[in-house]
């Protein structure tokens, strides 16, 4: 008899899913302040398309119910801290449990913006998934990003300057990427370039180097002698290719650089690196 | 108030002052005043003292949250300078030692008799001060001022600061009206004995709060050294709340704690909200006092002599390693721990004062104790901290995702539950609180733990069902884990505990285990002798391994055997020029000088950071660990040897990053592939091969690279007249002492891990070798360079990461490599009738002469032909090998090799 009723049950519950009365996906995730990093002393409120539920005040944590294919969440700080809601959107969650992971939640919201590039050839990436403190962009065409309502507060940013984000894009490597120490002007960070390495297709960065540049014409480039010199002394020669760029890693010294292609030549430069961990430009251009 | 306004006004309140802070240190402040008046001077450093503790108050509300109520004591010395200079230290009278004015105001209705009581704990504490600390440096009159108008007890953080001048040439200490006696007593004699240092003090935190914590303990834990009536269990839980780390000394040791300060500039000196962890101050605090506290359970005189001898030298104050010499002639013919007092500073973490920059991670492991139920058995607490230094000491508070792993004793990966397997970190800080069943009948069993984040890694071994369990009526008060010590068959093995006269054996099973001693002798503070023994089936005993410990007060966690510290070296030495290295074990020291043995001016080293896609420059690069991999450039070859703690008898991991990573082999024996697993978040581990697309018997996508690529160093550079470039060459075991490129392409990085050949379990089962594979080769003297091209049925010609190779980042040495979308170093494509391969010789000498060869090394091919893209000549071949020279006309020579009837 137990079970016939639990069957019986077994079939109202698959005749309900997928909408209507009850929800069929559990949300979960933590809500965090970015003013301490820390849960809200007070629970927040967190509210799907079905179901508002409140954070545990010792983790921040939720769990709360959806619909299938949710795409946002509400979410609210107590109204004690005065700050606004924030709307978290998503990907559509089609599982039966999704995590959607940390939510930050302060007194500011402020835009997020990059540019996603291709390691190999600098090009932007289109389509690439930005996340960052629970929000999300998609890059457009040219790579660049806007994401919104990132919660940020001005008086204290040591959390935020810790954030770490993520990019995904097809046919690259996923990479992690944090504000770099950028904080908000007018509402906005810009967090400048995240370099994306292709899956298939890896243009790998040159040596380490300290010194470096681009040789201009870049047409003219190739077949540049470039000569590092030491007290007159020639220790290093490099030999430029397609890419126009040259490039040493030396000790710490004050070096000149020589610039020669037949009858073209650059101006000598004196370049002086302090430190063997500092990295000096130093472009020429050919005539 | 809104939180933001309360910071805004402190920030306002200081800037109205007119005080300037600087924080030389921790605890140490520099305030800057314009005018010699006692008012300006006092408002200023009680305003910096004020910013110090409220922070304090806000950093350490997480930990307060899960600890007893009892306060933090965090005294402070507030300097008062004038242009830039200190002013001296005042009130020195005549007498040769320190008496106290003691405001009146500190009577109260509630306490009329505080003053009095105030002078007796200093009365009765001070021949234990000069016994355990020594007499005061500079004597005189210090004004005891009751400062609780303006600093008043937030019992949460408390302790007042030290004055050395007040702005007119007084000394003070600084007190709030604690409610509690043995508060106010503590508080007291803290800030007596930083009235006894000298002027300049030590200019460490580790030096100036560590000394002053562990003699401070050691003075009040005597009753008979305060005034009768204080409760000593209320003086025990302040006590363990910022003195000292308790039990968990040898857990919490790792290189994350090093650096000049506890808490960072930014995290001291500006205001900030309440909840944002520290980074790693608060275990910082603990650690400093306990270091201290285990040199005074050998001898008892150190800080006394120390600080004396300090007194003599104060040039040492901002140098470490003069501060190591005075120890070191302090401890004379002595020991610590059965080491030299400099061997034994360098495997203590807290006392290593070097900055490093970039990211840290620290693991703290609490063992979970009370309200135990079925089925509990191993609970604990793990509580990750993760930040990064920049180069001015500044702390960013990360966050991420950490993927712990738990291992077994025969290195399993245990997967506990869901809520354990991911540690969620924000602003620095996550936890996670797995329980480790009962696996076997009550039986307890040693559990490795390792948190990866980012490139990061700490491994800790805990013992499950050692501490508490359900069924044991009282915890377990010595207790811990045997790392690469086996049992001979037939045997068994224990712990032998020799605390004096009382010895105490703990059976070990599994690697893990754990009594409850229980006596006064044990549990006070106490240099003790620890052996691991093994007994033979006739009860003969051979002891594998003998430690001395210094405790203070409590249990005692112990890890017995990880990773012995040794000489270490690279096995053969490094050669001039550039070429790539590999840091074998974990080095003691984070600075690579240390690891390379000479000065850090002499050479260049980088190491490759995949989420910058570029390198990071030595010392960017961040401290060194165990494990990592860099491009060293050396005017000479270098033969160096370096303190280590080397692993060669368990598992030791590594983590990599999405990208390329510059890693090794972190255990001290060479480890085939077949020895390394790989495990991507809370999966199952994966052997090594069928993680990188070698074994057609794994069948998931794979998560790394098809090759580890070793760097081969190329011919002298003409003008510098050492090797300045070379190639890659795919590796075919792991090596101690070489470095390597891997590529991760799992997007949250992965965790490998180095068995012994012991303890593998599983191999290359079904090697996936294409039909037809053909290694192409350039070469000049040294400068040596191979790429593969070829083709099997179930390859495709797009990327294949079961056939395919890519490169790692090139170097600028001699490098051949297969021009599909991508430079390939293998280029397995579908089979075909004819096939043509674009190959790229860069790095090449301009009018160099180089030759070319081919060797097919799988199947054969009806014909051969190789075409020099420089000059349209063709060559032919039938055979399965040849050779042909070219001259180099360019830097990047191009040859498309064409290959017809593959089978």
């Amino acid at each position: 008899m137990k079970r016939i009723a639990f069957l019986l049950l077994l079939i109202v519950l698959v005749a309900c899913g997928g909408g209507g009365a009850f929800p069929d996906i559990r949300i979960a995730g933590r809500v965090l302040d970015i003013s301490t990093g820390a849960p809200t002393t007070v629970a927040s409120s967190v509210q799907s398309s079905s179901q508002s539920g409140n954070t545990n005040v010792v983790d921040g944590s939720f769990l709360i119910f959806g619909s299938k294919d949710e795409t946002s969440l509400l979410v609210s700080a107590p109204s004690a801290l005065g700050y606004p809601a924030f709307t978290y959107t998503f990907a559509p969650l089609t599982q039966n449990t999704n995590d959607v992971g940390d939510l930050w939640v302060g007194p500011e919201k402020v835009q997020v913006i990059g540019q996603v590039q291709n390691a190999s050839n600098n090009a932007g990436v289109p389509n690439a998934v930005v996340t960052f403190a629970g929000q999300r962009a998609v890059t457009d065409a040219s790579g660049n990003f806007t994401i919104m309502e990132v919660a940020y507060s001005s008086a204290n940013t040591s959390s935020f300057l810790g954030l770490m984000g993520r990019v995904s894009a097809t046919g690259f490597l996923s990479n992690e990427f944090s504000s770099g120490g950028n904080t908000a002007l007018a509402g906005v960070v810009n967090i400048g370039t995240i370099l994306v390495s292709p899956i298939d297709s890896d243009d790998p960065p040159t040596l380490p180097y300290n010194i470096w540049g681009l040789i201009t014409p870049s047409a003219s480039a190739p077949g540049t002698i470039v000569k590092l010199k030491l007290g007159g002394t020639e220790v290093r020669r490099f030999t430029v290719g397609v890419n126009a760029r040259f490039q040493f890693w030396v000790p710490a010294g004050s070096y000149t650089l020589e610039f020669s292609k037949g009858a073209l030549t650059a101006p000598t430069q004196t370049v002086n690196l302090p430190n063997s961990s500092d990295v000096i430009r130093a472009d020429a251009n050919l005539s | 108030m809104p939180r933001n306004l309360a910071s805004r006004t402190l920030t306002t309140l200081a800037a109205l002052l007119g005080a300037a802070s600087v924080f030389a240190q921790s605890s140490l402040f520099r305030v800057e005043i314009s005018g010699r008046s006692r008012d300006a001077g006092v408002q200023a450093a009680e305003s910096a003292y004020r910013l110090y503790r409220d922070n304090l108050f806000n950093l350490t509300a997480s930990n307060r949250a899960k600890r007893s109520n009892a306060p933090y004591i965090m005294p402070a010395i507030v300097r008062l300078t004038q242009n830039g200079q200190p002013l001296a230290t005042g009130g020195r009278t005549r007498g040769n030692e320190i008496t106290l004015s003691i405001d009146s105001s500190f009577n109260t209705a509630g306490d009329p008799g505080r003053v009095a009581f105030m002078q007796s704990v200093y009365n009765t504490a001070k021949p234990a001060i000069e016994a355990v600390f020594g007499d005061a440096a500079i004597t005189g009159l210090v004004n005891v001022v009751n400062a609780d108008a303006t600093i008043g007890d937030r019992h949460a953080i408390t302790g007042g600061f030290y004055l050395p001048n007040n702005g007119s040439g007084a000394r003070e200490i600084r007190l709030p009206l604690n409610a509690s006696r043995e508060v106010a007593a503590i508080s007291l004699i803290h800030c007596i004995l930083l009235a006894y240092l000298p002027d300049p003090t030590y200019g460490f935190d580790t030096y100036l709060e560590g000394l002053v914590r562990a003699a401070t303990q050691k003075i009040v834990r005597v009753p008979a050294n305060l005034p009768a009536g204080l409760e000593q269990d209320v003086i025990e839980s302040v006590l363990e709340q910022t003195y000292e780390i308790g039990a968990f000394y040898d857990w919490t040791n790792q290189k994350s704690l090093s650096g000049t300060r506890f808490i960072a500039p930014n995290l001291v000196s500006t205001p900030i909200s309440q909840g944002t962890r520290g980074g790693l101050f608060f275990q910082r605090y603990q650690m400093a006092g306990s270091v201290w506290e285990k040199v005074l359970a050998e001898h008892p005189n150190f800080i006394k002599n120390f600080n004396l001898a300090f007194r003599t030298n104060p040039a040492a104050a901002n140098n470490a390693s003069s501060l190591v010499a005075l120890g070191s002639t302090v401890i004379g013919a002595g020991t610590v721990e059965g080491d030299t007092f400099a061997t034994w500073v360098r495997k203590q973490h807290i006392l290593d004062t070097r900055n490093t920059i970039g990211t840290k991670l620290h693991t703290l492991i609490t063992p979970i104790t009370n309200g135990l139920s079925n089925p509990d058995f191993g609970v604990f607490n793990i509580e990750a901290t993760a930040f990064s230094t920049d180069a001015n000491g500044n702390e960013t508070l990360l966050s991420g995702t950490s993927y712990p792993v738990f291992w077994d004793k025969d290195y399993n990966r245990i997967l506990p539950s869901a809520q354990s397997e991911r540690i969620d970190i924000a602003a620095s800080y996550g936890s996670v609180v797995p329980n480790f069943a009962d696996e076997n009948a009550g039986i307890p069993y040693r559990v490795a733990v390792d948190v990866p984040f980012q490139d990061r890694i700490t491994r800790q071994y805990i013992p499950a069902g050692s501490i508490a369990t359900p069924a044991s009526a009282s915890p377990s008060d010595f207790y811990g884990t045997i790392i690469g010590l086996l049992t001979p068959g037939g045997s068994t093995m224990l712990v032998r505990m020799q605390a004096g006269s009382e010895i105490v054996d703990a059976p070990v099973t599994n690697f893990a285990f754990g009594k409850l001693i229980g006596t006064a002798n044990f549990l006070g503070t106490r240099s003790l002798i620890v052996k691991v023994i093994t007994k033979n089936a006739l009860n003969v005993e051979t002891t594998v391994l003998t430690r001395v410990v210094n405790k203070g007060p409590g249990p005692l966690a112990l890890e017995l055997g990880a990773a012995p510290v040794s000489s270490t070296s690279f096995g053969s030495s490094v050669p001039a020029g550039v070429s790539m290295i590999g840091i074998t074990g974990d080095p003691l020291s984070t600075a690579l000088e240390d690891v390379l043995g000479i000065p850090a001016t002499t050479f260049l080293a980088a190491r490759y950071n995949p989420a910058k896609t570029n390198y990071d420059l030595y010392p960017n690069s961040g401290a060194v660990h165990g494990g990592q991999a860099y491009f060293v450039r050396l005017p000479g070859s270098v033969s160096s040897s370096w303190q280590s703690r080397l692993e060669t008898r368990t598992a030791v991991a590594i983590a990599l990053r999405p990208g390329w990573n510059m890693v090794t082999c972190p255990l001290g024996v060479e480890t085939n592939f077949a020895n390394v697993e790989v495990v991507r978040t809370t999966n199952f581990p994966r052997t090594y091969l069928g993680a990188s697309g070698n074994d057609a018997g794994d069948t998931e996508s794979p998560i790394l690279g098809k090759d580890a690529f070793q760097f081969v160093q190329g011919a002298n550079d003409p003008f510098s007249g050492l090797p300045e470039g070379g190639s890659y060459a795919a590796a075919t075991k792991f090596t101690p002492g070489a470095g390597y490129f891997i590529r991760c392409l799992a997007p949250e990085g992965v965790t490998m891990l180095f068995k012994l050949a012991s303890s593998s379990s599983s191999g290359l089962t079904q090697p996936i070798n294409p039909d037809f594979v053909i290694q192409n080769t350039v070469a000049r003297g040294k400068d040596v360079s191979s790429a593969f091209a070829g083709m099997s049925a179930r390859a495709r010609n797009t990327f294949d990461a079961a056939y395919d190779s890519n490169l790692p980042p090139s170097f600028g040495g001699l490098q051949l490599s297969i021009a599909n979308t991508d430079r390939r170093y293998k280029d397995i494509r579908a089979i075909a009738d004819t096939a043509t391969y674009r190959i790229f010789a860069t790095g090449c000498q301009v009018g160099k002469v180089y030759s070319y060869s081919f060797n097919v090394q799988r199947g054969r091919a009806f014909q051969i032909q190789i075409k020099n893209l420089a000059n349209n000549q063709i060559l032919t071949y039938t055979g399965t090998s040849g050779t042909f020279n070219f001259q180099a006309n360019s830097t990047q020579m191009g040859f498309d090799l064409t290959v017809k009837g593959a089978r």
